[in-house]
């Protein structure tokens, strides 16, 4: 029964991501690479323009001894970090530029970009 | 068959309520975020799901976004705790790797990198452990793909790390402590202002990453290994913040 729920579930999402062209992506995150730190990278940050100016998004919280238990906002900055990554390999990517544009929204910036520390946009 | 004996089934029980920890703290996380501004709004979600015919159901939607998304971690919680009180049914397994999906659905990929990846693997492995209808030999094939999938991710991490000259001559770490923000990289200022300093942690690093397949060998390599795996996670999480990493990695020591 177990294996029938599994190839039902399974299936049901292989036909969405075939059709939606963005299996890649959601597969992606199930195979293991362990590939951690092995090459000297800058991190991508996010840009935000606001009626003052450019400012850099890249605040982590300050650490304390709990964080080792729970640690949404550094996770949180993480996920964020990694959508950034896939999205300057990919900027064509729709479910990434969608997530920006949100991201935009919720922020309140007039406009954002994926760039660099100390690579303010223009 | 080839990494574990059956003798080692009385480590499993541990395993399994150090996991379900983990798996609890990841749920309280997760729910903790639900709501907050990196996730798609029900809005782009609705649009998103609307070129996948088979995603349509408002249900669908609603479950993965704000309030139905929060439901799932609370479903996903009570789980990792029934494992967490050392249930070993495998159906429990098995709906946390469906859940799991769905919040690789719902991210656009995965949430947290190698964790995820690694959460996948223990649960697959959990569910093949659980499974005694398939007998011993079904059981030792899951804690085999568990143990020989953790050897790999310090091995394979550690090896393309001693590919790149970077990180044997000791300029990689500096480097990467300098592209952290915070104030975590301040307590580590020494490895950046010497480079004696920094050549030398990098070597422990590699020798410990590359080194970690000895553990199998038990007796008091393994250890070696396993203590200095502890504090390798513990200094990662207070550089980097990464204790998703901590709770899962170290929940497998249990099985070597």
């Amino acid at each position: 029964m177990m294996l029938i729920l599994g190839l039902l579930f399974f299936g049901f999402f292989g036909i969405a991501a075939y059709r939606s062209g963005e299996g890649a992506l959601w597969f992606r995150a199930l195979v293991p690479a362990w590939r951690f730190f092995d090459l000297l990278e800058e991190r991508p940050v996010l840009w935000c323009r606001f009626s003052g100016g450019w400012r850099c998004m890249d605040e982590d919280p300050i650490p304390n001894p709990g964080m080792l238990f729970l640690n949404p906002t550094g996770n949180l900055n993480l996920h964020r970090e990694s959508l950034f990554v896939l999205y300057l390999k990919n900027p064509q990517e729709p479910i990434l530029q969608g997530m920006l544009e949100d991201l935009r929204i919720r922020i309140g910036a007039e406009e954002v970009r994926i760039g660099f520390r100390g690579d303010s946009p223009k | 068959m080839i990494l574990t004996s059956i003798a080692d089934f009385d480590s499993i029980g541990a395993f399994r309520r150090a996991f379900g920890f983990a798996l609890f703290l990841q749920s309280l996380e997760m729910g903790m975020i639900s709501s907050r501004d990196f996730v798609p709004s029900r809005e782009r979600f609705r649009s998103y799901c609307d070129r996948v015919f088979v995603l349509r159901a408002k249900g669908f939607i609603f479950g993965l976004t704000g309030t139905g998304f929060l439901g799932i971690c609370i479903l996903r919680g009570l789980l990792a705790l029934s494992l967490l009180t050392g249930v070993s049914s495998p159906w429990i397994p098995f709906l946390l790797i469906l859940l799991g999906f769905l919040s690789v659905f719902r991210f656009g990929g995965s949430f947290n990198g190698g964790s995820d990846a690694m959460t996948f693997v223990l649960l697959s492995g959990l569910l093949l452990i659980s499974c005694k209808e398939g007998g011993p030999r079904v059981q030792t094939v899951g804690l085999d793909w568990i143990k020989g999938q953790v050897v790999l991710s310090y091995f394979l991490s550690g090896f393309r790390k001693f590919r790149n000259p970077e990180w044997r001559n000791g300029i990689a770490l500096p480097g990467i402590l300098r592209a952290w923000p915070g104030g975590r990289r301040a307590s580590f200022q020494w490895i950046q202002n010497s480079s004696r300093a920094a050549r030398i942690t990098s070597i422990l690093i590699l020798g410990f990453q590359i080194g970690f397949p000895l553990v199998l060998l038990g007796g008091i390599p393994r250890w070696i290994f396993l203590v200095a795996g502890v504090g390798f996670h513990l200094l990662n999480h207070f550089i980097f913040g990464l204790n998703r990493f901590f709770w899962v990695w170290i929940s497998t020591y249990f099985l070597f």
